[in-house]
């Protein structure tokens, strides 16, 4: 497409750009180039250091196990909720989106909870003198936990699209099931394996809320994660070590990033023509699945139950527990109530920017092609793949004392006789939530917008149709339910935010957000502050089955539109 | 017959996709089905293929009765619609597939698959993959897959529905000449009645999940036995009052479909229509469409529309001018079957038959002797 037909290529390429720079990689530049200040041989003395060489080592071990785990049951779950109709699926299909809507901070207390001695899993499994909570193992249930999303919705969409006729072509050339799943089919799932198994890797590596709770964090038992490392030096304010230790895990990122990246651009060229969408469906004289397919539904549903369902019901039961008179006190204290306003606060504007970047950023993706529209992906969709606390790191390092934009903040201060302060000030907080939920909504419209095609809005400005009026007419009556998905997964994650919030906000009752607020009652120890963080942590659970059950709403509803 | 099928019903929920088809299929042949969509042709294919079950009836191929046999052991060879070659395999490796599946030694897989590739003139492809090839050398490669493990009898979906418009004809005579080479019994499904005619030389028409006629491609064209087949071949305009036109008189029928080749217009200048000219009537051309080789011309003769086709070489007409017309012959039909009248006026002209023999056996039209 060398002419552009349609309109407002150089406005939106230039919005997104701008807005990337602006809320992504300048402040992530901040953490690189003060790490350039801190000199190699300071710099390999902070790395080396045995400590941190440990963490490095438990965070990518741990979230390869929970990776490579996640992609075994992730090809379980999608093949049976693509494949197989039974009662209750629709339910199992919305659960799996569990860990993208439930805050971390909430799955992380939780399953510690779950699974320590006295916890309802933990408990029975102590007696087979298998400990969980506060061992690797706890390690790597919270980052299963969080991981099975991205391998089962990487999955999904490609097993869904499967054209019958490969399979037919199989059974008529003698192949049994097994070869036709193993020689046929599951080449045509590796792109998506892979793509599915580097992300819940890249977000394991990076994972903070879920599993500092669980984990124990003891440097001695080698259950520190890097995430915990790069926070706890934050905390004694040991910048230059945090920022050292945060540029080896950027580095990680995007190569994880980069390869993602490359598995899709192989995986468009293989395929790129030779798709012919057949809308016939499968033979009736085809094998019908058997026992295997009560043992996969079995399966999954245990899977599902176990490290999904489980978790709410212990939070609801948790939050009870010392009665509803409790219930209800813990929730009305002024830590609480600030903390629940600075949330909404935090999450109302993160919504209207991230929305709007996501609007503009989908259009420049799907209408127009450029040089470096490829790398432009990937910086995008950079807040998926780093730990949130780098997140927080970077605003720090941008405009604390520290950092580069400190004089400016200074001088604007001074000069307009204003105070605004950005680190540990509610703007940081703001800022740190755009950032990590950042690619949300333009995720959601992008493949979308892909599938939709560009010939109605070629259509729509040959007839002389300007750029908002095609948007309005054309194009968003076709992304507006991925929009609304979008938004409300956007919400969800911003009211959710702690790792990246955590490194920003250092004062209860002012700029807590609930997580955090979550974490102090929890670390607090005693028994009714523990249940206060259930309590606490049990409004935004009903915010996250709430966002569940409209995104099965609006899935569904898509789907009959097509 | 090496392939029959018996009493054979499908249903799925409701919808009947076939309803009790009975056929049979001699050794060698090169059968097509040919319908419209939905007409039951494709079910029709998948039931002989094994991938569907009919819900009655038997399927018979070389004598055995093969409805609880699964495809690979019922010895057939099928092309798919949109040829689902496997995306990850090369050509090599997509060929081979039916034979690493028997467990076929590595030497004897070889020779085969080469022995195919030669015979498709796919050689030195073996290494692309799917999305390296052209439309025609993928229909190729489906076409080489089918017959590596050696079956009997070939099934083809719709073969030419995913190629170009312009190399479709080449690939008609190409896929025509590589069955009769291999010898295989073949049967391909088509809405194309141009496709079917040219491949072909046998037709099975359906219609409504029904065989509606089944014969020669010539018969099929010249003897249509039911209203479907009638309408379905050819580009024949239905007339309800042909008993208007001169020459034909009503009968018991609910009315007459009229083929261009049915109808002929000439200046009543014409010598060559000199003895017939007085039992022509007047048509007045309502348009002309030039259609490359030949125009179409409208006319309207006493209040009936109907088309002809005029060659080139002839003298030019232009719209509004009076012709005189004669039509030979119509199709006429009735609830359930279809029947051929000749032009009464002509038949006493023409006694010994001499101009209805001509007329069969020639392109030029009726008076060419």
């Amino acid at each position: 497409m060398n002419k552009k037909i349609i309109p407002g290529y150089h406005l939106t390429l230039g919005i997104t750009i701008a807005m990337l720079s602006v809320l992504i990689l300048i402040p992530l530049a901040s953490v690189l180039v003060y790490s350039f200040k801190i000199g190699p041989a300071q710099f390999f003395k902070v790395v080396s250091d045995g400590a941190v060489v440990a963490a490095f080592i438990t965070s990518i071990i741990c979230s390869f196990i929970a990776a490579v785990i996640n992609t075994v049951f992730g090809v379980i779950l999608a093949w049976v909720l693509v494949r197989y109709e039974f009662p209750g699926k629709r339910i199992l299909d919305g659960l799996i989106e569990l860990p993208f809507a439930l805050p971390t901070a909430v799955a992380g207390i939780t399953l510690s909870k779950m699974y320590s001695t006295t916890g309802e899993l933990g408990a029975p499994l102590s007696k087979w003198g298998i400990y969980v909570s506060y061992t690797h193992l706890g390690l790597i249930v919270a980052l299963i936990f969080i991981g099975i999303p991205f391998v089962v919705r990487a999955i999904q969409p490609v097993l869904e699209k499967f054209n019958p006729a490969y399979e037919e072509a199989a059974y008529i050339l003698g192949a049994g099931p097994k070869e036709t799943f193993f020689k046929v089919i599951l080449p045509e799932l590796v792109p998506a394996l892979l793509t599915g198994f580097g992300l819940a890797f890249a977000r394991g590596i990076g994972e903070y809320g879920s599993v500092i709770y669980i984990a124990g964090n003891s440097a001695k038992e080698h259950t520190q994660v890097v995430s915990y490392i790069i926070m706890q030096k934050l905390n004694y304010l040991d910048y230059s070590s945090a920022t050292a230790i945060a540029l080896v895990m950027l580095v990680i990122s995007f190569l994880l990033l980069l390869f993602i990246n490359i598995v899709q651009v192989y995986q468009s060229r293989r395929t790129s023509g030779v798709y012919e969408v057949s809308s016939q469906t499968t033979g009736d004289a085809l094998p019908k699945p058997g026992i295997g397919r009560r043992v996969m539904i079995a399966i999954s549903t245990i899977f599902v139950f176990l490290m999904l369902v489980m978790p709410l019901l212990s939070i609801i039961r948790n939050s009870l527990s010392k009665g509803f008179g409790f219930y209800i006190n813990s929730l009305s204290t002024n830590y609480v109530r600030s903390a629940f306003a600075v949330t909404i606060m935090a999450t109302v504007i993160t919504l209207i920017v991230n929305t709007f970047f996501g609007l503009v950023a989908s259009w420049v993706m799907t209408r127009f092609d450029f040089k470096g529209k490829q790398v432009l992906a990937t910086l995008i969709d950079i807040p998926f793949s780093i730990s949130p606390v780098i997140a927080g790191l970077s605003f720090i390092m941008m405009f604390g004392r520290l950092g580069w934009a400190y004089p400016i903040m200074e001088w604007i201060n001074d000069t307009f006789g204003t105070d605004i302060q950005i680190v540990f000030a509610l703007p940081g907080v703001v800022l740190a939530t755009i950032f990590v939920t950042f690619p949300f909504v333009s995720r959601e419209i992008i493949p979308v917008l892909n599938s939709v095609g560009t010939d109605e809005e070629e259509a729509a400005a040959l007839m002389g149709a300007k750029g908002l009026t095609i948007f309005r007419k054309v194009t968003l009556p076709h992304i507006k339910w991925a929009l609304i998905y979008g938004m409300i997964l956007c919400s969800a994650r911003a009211l959710g935010e702690f790792g990246a919030v955590n490194a920003l906000s250092k004062t209860r009752g002012v700029t807590f957000t609930l997580p955090l607020e979550i974490d102090a009652l929890y670390l607090a120890g005693d028994s009714d502050s523990i249940v206060a963080a259930f309590s606490a942590s049990s409004i935004l659970v009903i915010i996250a089955v709430v966002v569940l059950v409209l995104r099965n709403i609006f899935e569904y509803r898509e789907k009959a539109v097509r | 017959m090496y392939v029959e099928l018996k009493n054979i019903n499908k249903s799925f929920g409701d919808f009947q996709a076939s309803k009790d088809v009975n056929f049979g299929i001699e050794k060698g042949r090169l059968v097509a089905l040919l319908g419209p969509s939905g007409s039951g042709k494709t079910t029709i294919l998948r039931m002989i293929a094994g991938l569907e079950n009919p819900t009655s009836g038997d399927i018979m191929i070389d004598g055995k009765r093969v409805n609880d046999l699964s495809p690979s052991q019922r010895g057939i060879g099928f092309v798919f619609q949109s040829y689902a070659l496997f995306r990850y395999m090369n050509v090599y490796d997509n060929v081979a597939f039916g034979l690493q599946i028997q467990k076929k030694s590595k030497q004897e897989i070889k020779e085969r698959v080469d022995e195919l590739l030669e015979l498709t003139n796919l050689k030195g492809l073996e290494d692309r993959f799917p999305n390296q090839l052209s439309g025609g050398q993928r229909q190729r490669v489906a076409f080489a897959r089918a017959l590596a493990p050696r079956p009997s009898l070939l099934l083809l979906d719709e073969p030419f529905a995913a190629i170009d418009a312009k190399v479709r004809k080449e690939l008609r005579s190409w896929l025509r000449e590589m069955i009769y080479k291999v010898g295989i019994t073949s049967i391909f499904v088509t809405h194309d009645q141009d496709e079917a005619v040219e491949v072909a030389d046998q037709i099975i028409v359906t219609n409504h999940g029904q065989i509606e006629q089944i014969g020669t491609p010539l018969e099929i064209y010249k003897t249509p036995q039911t209203p479907f087949v009638s309408q379905f071949i050819g580009q024949g305009t239905v007339i309800e009052d042909y008993y208007d036109l001169k020459g034909f008189e009503k009968g018991n029928y609910k009315g007459a479909i009229i083929r261009p080749e049915f109808v002929e217009a000439f200046k009543s200048d014409n010598d060559r229509f000199a003895d017939v000219v007085g039992i022509s009537q007047k048509g007045t051309i309502t348009d002309i469409l030039f259609r490359g080789n030949s125009l179409e011309v409208r006319l309207d003769v006493g209040g009936v529309q109907l088309t002809t086709h005029r060659s080139l070489e002839r003298r030019p007409i232009k719209v509004g001018e009076v012709m005189n017309v004669i039509i030979y012959r119509v199709l006429a039909y009735d609830d359930s079957r279809a029947y051929l009248l000749e032009n009464e006026e002509l038949k006493k002209k023409d006694v010994n038959n001499i101009h209805l023999e001509s007329y069969l056996y020639s392109e030029e039209g009726y008076f060419v002797v």
